[in-house]
């Protein structure tokens, strides 16, 4: 049987490492997507402008949180006019739970459509007589830049409502502002 | 002296099926021990996943060599144990001549004699290896398939 196993690996050898190359793939992807994150654990944040470069604030953002295993963030410069207005309405109000964007970004945006109403957070941003979002205070926005660039005088935090976590399975967007402005 | 006989054939079936059971039954810890490993994994499931994957490569390199090797030449052998018992039978007395190198017939591998058979010389196989055969001896030989079954009287009187 060595002798059988000897000679037939001249022509097998290929089998045997393209085998172990897979096993080898496909245990990692699978065991990354048993173990990813449910929608319910994560925290994806959309940002209007320049994140600075590191992890600092996802790192900080996961120990708040005990439930919270990933804090990812999407960012788009708003001065790119037609590529931001793409992200934003695709990454932003689709694929995120948090948007933190400047006024002017808000003042432009449909409210109604993209965000959950936000109430009893601090100072309300009001669009058509209701509370969609809530201002950054000036304390926390001094705070916030060490890891997000503001290039304009005010930002809004707003909870996306189609999210799981805006009142959908969890309430996970609303801790997670609470925790950015209060 | 018998060297092929239908209890070979049917030994040779009967192997198959054992290691074919064997097969299953080791696919079957393998998948339980994978899964398991999956399923007893925390967050930090590094270790685990390392089990699986050197579990998952042992198992396929063993599949390999079952499959191309081991089951593979369990298979050849049963189809030649077959032919061979159900092939016609020949009697022929030869005088030994010389043993050549082996050939691999029908994926076995074989000992190849050669014998003088009445004016011609004639190629015979034989598969056991325990075999001897003295040069110039003569022998009765009994073949199904070109394969020496049997080695008889080789005195041409006590033939009948």
């Amino acid at each position: 049987m060595k002798k059988r196993f000897r000679d037939s690996l001249p022509s097998e050898w290929l089998k045997y490492l393209v085998v172990t190359i897979l096993c080898v793939v496909l245990w990692m992807w699978f065991f990354g997507m048993y173990h990813s994150p449910k929608d319910t654990e994560k925290i994806e944040v959309f940002f209007a402008g320049h994140v600075k470069s590191g992890n600092a604030f996802e790192s900080l953002a996961e120990k708040q949180f005990d439930y919270l295993k990933s804090v990812s963030i999407a960012s788009a410069d708003p001065a790119r006019k037609n590529a931001f207005q793409q992200k934003y309405e695709t990454v932003g109000f689709t694929m995120s739970d948090v948007v933190i964007v400047p006024e002017s970004v808000a003042n432009a945006t449909q409210c109604e459509t993209a965000f959950a109403e936000l109430t009893d957070m601090g100072e309300a941003y009001i669009q058509n007589e209701i509370s969609y979002g809530v201002y950054i205070p000036e304390e926390k926005k001094t705070w916030l830049a060490q890891y997000f660039d503001f290039t304009e005088e005010r930002y809004v935090v707003f909870a996306v409502a189609s999210s799981v976590n805006s009142g959908g399975k969890t309430n996970h967007s609303f801790d997670f502002i609470e925790w950015i402005v209060r | 002296m018998m060297l092929v006989k239908d209890e070979d054939r049917v030994a040779a079936e009967r192997k198959k099926k054992q290691l074919l059971i064997l097969y299953i039954v080791i696919a079957c810890v393998y998948v339980a021990g994978a899964l398991l490993l999956l399923f007893l994994s925390s967050d930090s499931y590094i270790p685990f996943m390392v089990g699986d994957i050197v579990l998952s490569i042992a198992f396929a390199w063993y599949s390999i060599f079952f499959f191309t090797v081991q089951f593979d030449y369990q298979v050849k052998w049963c189809r030649l144990m077959n032919k061979v018992t159900g092939a016609l039978v020949e009697s022929v007395y030869g005088v030994f001549v010389k043993e050549e190198a082996r050939k691999t017939i029908e994926g076995v591998e074989m000992r190849i004699l050669i014998f003088q058979v009445r004016d011609s010389e004639r190629e015979l196989h034989l598969l056991r290896e325990d075999a001897t055969f003295e040069k110039g001896k003569k022998y009765l030989l009994v073949t199904q398939a070109s394969v020496i079954v049997e080695i008889g009287e080789q005195d041409e009187k006590k033939v009948s």
